[in-house]
């Protein structure tokens, strides 16, 4: 019966709940990028071991987001984090050209699986701050994103610790979520 | 001589399942293993000292780094090495490498200079002691050291040192001496065994000081006899053996690790059962559960209660449900968001010590218990059937596929998989059994509510469950202590597990299954029970009835199958169950005459020898009254029971703990043993 308010309640309200996966190639950001929508300040981040979920609240939508470590090794424990996941937030270090085609396997791969096939996917260009960065028409080339025909994705600049970006980035993520 | 008397002291532990003169020459620390969080590579294992302990290094690794390492200072984990899988028919083979408990220490260190701002290590210790936790303090130094000294040799240093550590004065302690210290008032219970050592061992330091050997020959040839020993010391150094013995708390043996010129005390726990690993809390784990409504079904929107786990319905309590998964095997998740590692792997070596009965009644639970696990573990962990994992990641909350019970930490909720799938097997023929029974109760409910409970249905509302659970929360509430709950939890589950052999008994013509005579054979030693006991043990055979079933296959019960034959061979007092006598005489209100002479007779008969006393003695712990049950004898109006009491109290006198036990016994009941005693005599 309380759960029947609650519902009724979040109906008028809008009140949406979204569940996000972020994840990336190590060092690309993630955690800079979660805390900095949680906590509104940059704090300096470590490597994460695991990972970590917490709860963004923007434009009346709870975002439930969860970091996932990034290193090699651990990559292929991103799997089980798909489950339920509505949208995928794929951080890119725009200024490793090196690692921009590691960058794009990886993606190609999560988007692949089946759990993942109705997902939202926002990429974040991030690292806009530095001077060799890729503009987003170059990760969009790069990431192959032209290709992806069945899917809603977007691409925007951010820059972490500034925070640049970010909100746009959510904007557009609650604008498009699927009712279920 | 030294070796002589070693060897004496083995020969008293023979019957101690887990001591074998093997142990007695191990290694206090086989393995002590360095991981690290490389910022590109991820968990990396980067030291096995003295050699590679055949797991799996990046497996190691990351069980040493657990999930969100980074987000604090430190924080410890537990787990083990060489776990068993069982085979399709659920048995796990004995023997092969031995079960080695692992505390780990991992710590998170900011520094500006290095890149991306922190560096992660972690250590740990792989060791046959299951008082893991004696080597806290030595592992915090450690890593410190290892922090300024990232070599090999770090490691080394501390093998050393905690090999070095001496436990050649320690009693190894049989199986029933260390369950009568455990429940002892009296810390000096097995002062002699002590003392004996220590004397020994002061002659051999005595005599590696000395030059004069002759002195040593003639003083080790009297040396033979511990008592001896101490009588022809000096007189001071005896005055301050008794002197320091008597401050000293024996159910602890105190030593020390001398680790790069710090002196670690060490405080060794004499009496820790098998499946009492580490230093956690069964309190803690009670009560962060307790509170938990038995809604979790009712929420999960399933229609119908498990038989296994929610054995009085919808309202079983969570506590229940939790003993009765544990039990039946079922796989038990503890989840801490959050939470320190060390904080969650306490939840699951509380819940091992629960399902196996306060650590001593039975055994398995350890070979399936993953304290701290991850992620990367799962293939592991899922092809262990009935495993008990604590975690800190929330995304096995979201694959109840992967469990059978969920315990939120955070919540104090419990939650059964809603994948979980009623047993098999002769499930369908009961369910109709009990259809019919329902439809039976329905009517007789209607002219009478107590003839329904004497037909075998459990009362929902009042049943022994629920009395255990109550009776646990009000002793908690009250500040008993762990030794006290965990005796309750031991002795709730000694009860179920003898009922076990009994439904076997009745249930043997249904259905004809491997190894089910096995421990009925062992039952029904004492048959004549009046009428109003066997009517109470029917009540209960039925009540607890499906949580029998789930039992019975366990890898627990495969053992408690095993340990019943091996106790029987290596039982000190044959013939009679001493267990159930001592049940008999303290819980039936109904025994006749007859019935308590046939008990006292036969443990006068059979209880004669030390070894034999000190087997009665373990059934008759000390916090439950002691010698109590047996010293009504003194005052039965049958002349015979009271001549068979006096017998037997003579014989308990003369063993080392006996007459500790008959000293603490109160006031008139000495009174009557030596009024008797001379009185016979006469």
């Amino acid at each position: 019966m309380g759960g029947g308010i609650s519902k009724m309640l979040q109906k008028l309200f809008g009140n949406k709940e979204m569940r996000i996966l972020m994840l990336g190639l190590d060092a690309a950001g993630k955690t800079t990028i979660l805390y900095k929508l949680k906590l509104n300040q940059s704090v300096t981040t470590i490597p994460t071991v695991g990972f970590n979920v917490e709860t963004v609240t923007y434009k009346n939508v709870k975002f439930n987001v969860w970091d996932v470590g990034g290193q090699d090794k651990i990559r292929p424990l991103w799997r089980h984090y798909y489950t339920g996941t509505q949208a995928l937030i794929f951080v890119v270090d725009s200024a490793d050209v090196d690692r921009i085609d590691e960058a794009r396997n990886e993606l190609h791969r999560i988007v692949s699986d089946r759990e993942m096939k109705d997902c939202l996917l926002l990429v974040f260009a991030n690292k806009q701050d530095l001077q060799s960065a890729m503009t987003p028409a170059e990760i969009t080339e790069n990431l192959g994103l032209h290709r992806m025909r069945d899917r809603q994705w977007y691409v925007h600049p951010s820059c972490a610790t500034t925070g640049e970006g970010l909100f746009e980035g959510l904007s557009w993520l609650s604008q498009n979520i699927k009712t279920p | 001589m030294a070796s002589n008397s070693r060897d004496s002291n083995v020969q008293a532990a023979v019957n101690d399942a887990g001591s074998s003169e093997e142990e007695a020459q191990q290694r206090n620390v086989e393995y002590v293993l360095l991981a690290e969080f490389d910022i590109d590579r991820g968990a990396i294992l980067k030291h096995q000292y003295p050699r590679p302990t055949g797991a799996d290094d990046s497996h190691l690794a990351e069980l040493m780094l657990p999930d969100g390492a980074h987000a604090r200072e430190s924080d410890w984990t537990v787990f083990f090495l060489n776990q068993k899988a069982p085979d399709e028919s659920g048995r796990v083979a004995d023997g092969g490498a031995p079960l080695l408990y692992v505390l780990n220490l991992v710590r998170t260190k900011h520094d500006k200079e290095v890149r991306r701002g922190a560096v992660v290590k972690a250590m740990a210790v792989c060791t046959r002691h299951r008082f893991i936790h004696i080597y806290q303090a030595i592992l915090m130094l450690a890593l410190e050291n290892y922090y300024r000294a990232p070599t090999e040799d770090t490691l080394a240093e501390l093998y050393a040192a905690a090999n070095r550590m001496d436990l050649s004065c320690m009693p190894r302690l049989s199986r029933h001496e260390t369950t009568i210290l455990r429940f002892s008032d009296d810390q000096n219970m097995f002062e002699e065994r002590f003392a004996q050592l220590e004397s020994e061992r002061r002659m051999v330091d005595a005599a590696t000081r000395d030059s004069d050997h002759d002195a040593v020959v003639a003083e080790a040839a009297v040396g033979d006899d511990g008592a001896a020993t101490a009588r022809r010391g000096t007189v001071s150094e005896a005055g301050r053996m008794r002197g320091s013995a008597r401050n000293k708390d024996r159910r602890f043996f105190d030593t020390e690790i001398v680790y790069s010129g710090v002196k670690l005390p060490i405080r060794v726990p004499m009496t820790v059962y098998p499946e009492e690993i580490g230093d956690f809390s069964l309190i803690r784990l009670l009560t962060t559960f307790a509170g938990a409504l038995p809604a979790s079904v009712a929420a999960s929107g399933k229609a119908a209660a498990h038989p296994h786990l929610e054995s009085s319905g919808q309202y079983t309590h969570a506590i229940t449900v939790l003993m009765n998964a544990l039990l039946t095997q079922k796989r038990v998740i503890f989840l801490g968001h959050g939470k320190p590692a060390g904080e969650v792997a306490n939840y699951v070596l509380a819940a091992v010590a629960l399902g196996s009965g306060g650590g001593g009644v039975l055994r398995g639970f350890a070979n399936r218990a993953f304290p701290y696990t991850n992620l990367t573990n799962l293939d592991t962990l899922l092809s262990f059937p009935g495993y008990i994992a604590g975690v800190t990641n929330p995304a096995f909350e979201e694959h109840p596929e992967w469990w059978d019970l969920l315990c939120n930490i955070n919540t104090g909720r419990i939650t059964v998989s809603p994948a979980l799938a009623p047993p098999t097997g002769a499930q369908p023929q009961r369910s109709q059994a009990d259809a019919l029974r329902r439809s039976l109760d329905s009517v007789s409910l209607a002219r009478n509510r107590s003839f329904s409970s004497r037909e075998g249905k459990p009362d929902r509302w009042n049943n022994s469950d629920s009395e255990f659970v109550q009776d646990l929360m009000l002793a908690i509430d009250r500040h008993y202590g762990e030794v006290a709950i965990r005796a309750k939890v031991e002795n709730y589950v000694r009860r179920f597990v003898s009922l076990v052999p009994l439904y076997e008994h009745e249930h043997e013509h249904e259905h004809e299954r491997d190894g089910a005579t096995a421990l009925a054979d062992a039952a029904l030693l004492i048959g004549a029970d009046s009428p109003a006991d066997r009517d109470a043990r029917d009540r209960e055979l039925a009540f607890y009835h499906a949580r029998i079933e789930g039992f019975i296959g366990t890898h627990a019960y495969h053992n408690a199958v095993a340990d019943r034959q091996s106790q029987h061979a290596a039982s000190f007092v044959r013939g009679i169950d001493i267990a159930h006598m001592v049940y008999s005489l303290r819980t039936a209100a109904n025994l006749d005459v007859n019935e308590v002479e046939a008990i006292f007779k036969r443990l006068d008969e059979h209880v004669v020898t030390d070894e034999q006393v000190t087997e009665l003695l373990a059934a008759l712990p000390q916090s439950q009254g002691g010698l109590q049950p047996l010293a009504y004898g003194f005052y039965h109006p049958s002349p015979a029971i009271r001549l068979h009491t006096v017998r037997l109290f003579e014989r308990i006198e003369r063993n080392l703990a006996g007459a500790r036990y008959v000293r603490s016994t109160n006031f008139f009941h000495q009174c009557a043993f030596s009024n008797l005693r001379h009185a016979f005599a006469a």
